[in-house]
């Protein structure tokens, strides 16, 4: 079972990511900005992070980056409304492991979710 | 009489003056003639009746002696010696009487007529008498002379002169007289006529001359060169004056000479000054030579003015000509009216626009041309131009036989001399630009298009993305067979149709971003329609491939590119719905800088009004739930996000239509798309493509 980080700056979002990850018995934690989603991460574990793309503050490959920093082990994938072939290059760059579009079908992002973890 | 007057009248010169000199001295010799007939006559009857009274009284003094002797053998001598010695012979007889009226002797050889006894009486007291006599045979002059012894009479003499005689003497006088005449009129004609004929001939010469001028030849010459020139009689040297060597022309007909003596004016004028002068007085002629220099001058002066004429006239000619070039070459239509608004000039391209030829159009009115309303308007437009002075520029929109076409006016008045002669109209077809300009808004319309879609897409994704979330997730709670679960499956099934509706969305407004590889675009055509064609065969549709080998790798999102073809073979075969074929052609172009994709069907095409609305999103001429409008409006995002550009035809012109035999059936119009894609670089070249067909406008 895996710690997982959701960053959306739409917190429903990040609801229904977790309602759907805690289903396959995974712990989710849900942040809709950036500071507080960053201290979680240095104070806890964090297997994997779920990033937007669009958030508050900074981009989600700026967080991509900085989780990368605080933990060079954890897995991301990126979640976005707003696919760019520069970001999806940049982030896959930065070590990003997936790089999914919204809307995501429940059974795919199961699907990648296990498929990152089990990488890890 | 009139005809005989209109004759001489028509008579030469000459012969008039023949005729007048011939008149004059016939009428002269036969007055002068008459005349001395009549005083010659005159003398020579006096001279013989005078001699008549002489030989009567000599015969009478002669007879005295005898007659008082009786010796009438003497007197019978005297009567016959008067008689016979008589050289005139004009004494026809002569008898001498008694006192008693006896006849003493007489020369009548048939016996003395008796009736002569008692005519002729004379007295004692008259010294003769005379008597003028007709006897029938002939007429004579009878004299008697008494024959007196102091105052006693004794008898008396009688003779008789023959007036024949005389007669023929004045007769012979007035032939004379007639021959003289005669003579010396011939002589007067022939004087006359050589006098006529060197005046006639130099008349003739001017009259000559005159006709040549009027047939336009005008270098005439008809006074005689003089035999020594100004020049040479006043040994001038000077070179630069005009009359100098022209030989043509007497120095007093040259305006600006150089000799100290000569007045600076024109020919008429410096005559005066001309008058004493060595060269004049040498060279000039009388009254007819004076005219025929004169009229060489004129005629010098005349061809001087045609050849400057000529000269400007060609110059105007060459003017306007290039005027009418300029006018006629240039697309734009131009008119000049003047202030009736009666067409003064036209050019070719107005004369094209009307359909009218110059010379109908030229000295007619806008009634005559266009329709009354339009002329009407037009009408009161210009008046009101050429009252108010100002000019107007404006655009405008007509419909013909040949579709929309606009047109920029501008009308000027023309003025002169402050006061407005006309109206100079010049039209400028600008159907093109203001295409363009359509397009341009069109294009730009598309862009806003996509930047709202873009953004709605944007915000729609986000809570689309939760419901389907949820759904989903709801979906797994339920048994699928619980009603719930089936509710909840509609839900999430209107969400995936929503999220196709905005992922297109997303691909028509995306203008960034996409994977620019080298690729081969008729390796991606043969894909999708190897894709598609089982699918399409189904409803018996065909696609044909033209592809053109030659085209080289273009740099393009191989996927996106895959997605365009895509749709445009779907639209395609919506179009035709059931039998029909589609026929793909890849090109170059004509410079080799872009190549061209045509997708044609045979399907119901497009209505022309539609055609520029189809790319946009959610425009779709298929029913309800048959389509979202997206998909050519994505294409159309894809084709811009490449630099390209698409266009679609309809109905398919004779080029692009499928001749293969599977296309030989029954079908509509169709429609020809067709996507043009840069080879170099991400925009089109400027150059437009002559492969694809102009839309009829």
């Amino acid at each position: 079972m895996a710690n997982i980080l959701v960053l959306d700056d739409v917190l429903d979002v990040g609801m229904m990511l977790r309602r759907i990850l805690t289903r396959k018995g995974h712990q989710v934690h849900v942040f809709s900005d950036e500071e507080p989603a960053f201290d979680h991460a240095r104070k806890n574990p964090v297997d994997m992070a779920i990033l937007d793309i669009k958030l508050k503050k900074m981009s989600g490959v700026e967080v991509l980056d900085e989780l990368k920093k605080i933990n060079p082990k954890i897995r991301v994938m990126m979640l976005t409304g707003y696919p760019t072939l520069e970001t999806a290059r940049e982030a896959l760059q930065l070590g990003a492991d997936e790089y999914c579009v919204k809307p995501i079908d429940i059974d795919e992002l199961e699907e990648k979710t296990s498929e990152i973890l089990a990488k890890g | 009489m009139s005809a005989f007057f209109l004759s001489l009248h028509r008579r030469s010169f000459q012969s008039k003056i023949n005729l007048g000199l011939a008149l004059i001295i016939i009428c002269f010799g036969l007055l002068l003639g008459a005349i001395n007939y009549a005083v010659s006559s005159r003398a020579v009857l006096r001279e013989a009746l005078m001699r008549g009274e002489m030989l009567s009284m000599n015969l009478s003094a002669r007879s005295t002696e005898s007659i008082l002797s009786m010796n009438f053998l003497r007197l019978t001598n005297l009567v016959t010696e008067i008689v016979d010695r008589d050289d005139r012979n004009d004494l026809v007889y002569a008898f001498i009487l008694d006192r008693h009226g006896q006849v003493l002797a007489h020369t009548f050889r048939d016996g003395f007529p008796v009736a002569l006894l008692h005519v002729n009486p004379v007295e004692d007291h008259q010294p003769f008498g005379m008597r003028f006599l007709d006897t029938g045979r002939e007429r004579l002059y009878d004299f008697a002379a008494p024959v007196m012894v102091g105052s006693t009479r004794v008898g008396t003499v009688r003779l008789a002169l023959s007036h024949t005689t005389i007669k023929a003497a004045i007769d012979r006088l007035m032939w004379i007289n007639l021959a003289a005449t005669i003579g010396a009129t011939f002589l007067a004609l022939f004087v006359g006529s050589l006098f006529a004929r060197t005046v006639t001939r130099r008349i003739n010469a001017l009259r000559h001359s005159a006709e040549q001028v009027v047939k336009g030849n005008l270098d005439v010459q008809i006074s005689p060169a003089p035999d020594r020139n100004c020049w040479e009689i006043m040994n001038c040297t000077e070179q630069r004056c005009p009359a100098h060597e022209d030989r043509l022309r007497r120095c007093w007909y040259v305006a600006g000479t150089f000799c100290p003596d000569c007045s600076a004016g024109n020919f008429p004028d410096k005559l005066d000054d001309c008058r004493n002068c060595t060269v004049y007085c040498r060279n000039s002629g009388d009254e007819i030579q004076s005219l025929a220099e004169s009229f060489d001058f004129m005629a010098l002066t005349l061809k001087n003015h045609i050849e400057e004429l000529r000269r400007s006239e060609g110059n105007l000619a060459r003017q306007k000509q290039l005027l009418n070039t300029i006018l006629d070459v240039t697309p734009d239509m131009v008119t000049l009216q003047d202030v009736e608004l009666i067409y003064l000039a036209v050019n070719k391209a107005f004369c094209r626009h009307v359909g009218r030829e110059e010379s109908e159009i030229v000295g007619s009115t806008d009634f005559d041309i266009f329709s009354d309303e339009q002329a009407d308007r037009n009408y009161h437009e210009d008046m009101q131009i050429l009252l108010t002075r100002q000019p107007l520029s404006k655009e405008i929109m007509t419909r013909g036989s040949k579709g929309k076409k606009w047109h920029h006016v501008v009308k000027v008045p023309v003025e002169e001399n402050d006061r407005v002669i006309g109206l100079l109209t010049t039209a400028r077809d600008i159907t093109v630009v203001k295409q363009y300009q359509e397009k341009l808004i069109h294009s730009q319309k598309m862009e806003d298009l996509g930047r709202l879609a873009g953004g709605v897409a944007h915000e729609i994704n986000t809570p689309l993305s939760i419901i389907l979330g949820y759904s989903q997730l709801l979906l797994k709670d339920f048994p699928p067979d619980d009603p719930v679960a089936q509710d909840i499956e509609i839900i999430e099934k209107q969400a995936q149709v929503c999220r196709k509706i905005v992922a297109d969305l997303l691909s028509f407004s995306r203008t960034t971003e996409q994977a620019a590889l080298p690729m081969d675009i008729n390796a991606s055509l043969r894909e999708v329609a190897d894709l598609v064609e089982h699918i399409f065969r189904q409803n018996r549709i065909v696609i044909n491939l033209h592809l053109d080998d030659r085209i080289p790798p273009v740099s393009g999102d191989k996927e996106r590119l895959k997605q365009v073809w895509m749709n445009l073979f779907n639209n395609a075969a919506d179009a035709i719905g059931m039998d029909g074929c589609i026929s793909v052609t890849s090109k170059l172009c004509a410079h080799r800088r872009r190549l061209v994709v045509a997708v044609a069907d045979t399907g119901g095409g497009v209505d022309e009004n539609d055609l520029d609305k189809i790319f946009e999103p959610f425009f779709t001429t298929k029913p309800v739930d048959k389509g979202t409008g997206l998909g050519l409006s994505v294409t159309f995002g894809i084709i811009k996000d490449h630099g390209g550009r698409i266009s679609a035809i309809s109905p398919v012109p004779s080029e692009y239509m499928d001749v293969s035999p599977a296309c030989t059936g029954e079908s509509g119009p169709g429609t020809v798309f067709f996507v043009e894609l840069p080879l170099e670089g991400n925009e089109l070249p400027p150059d437009e493509c002559i492969e694809i067909p102009k839309k009829e406008t």
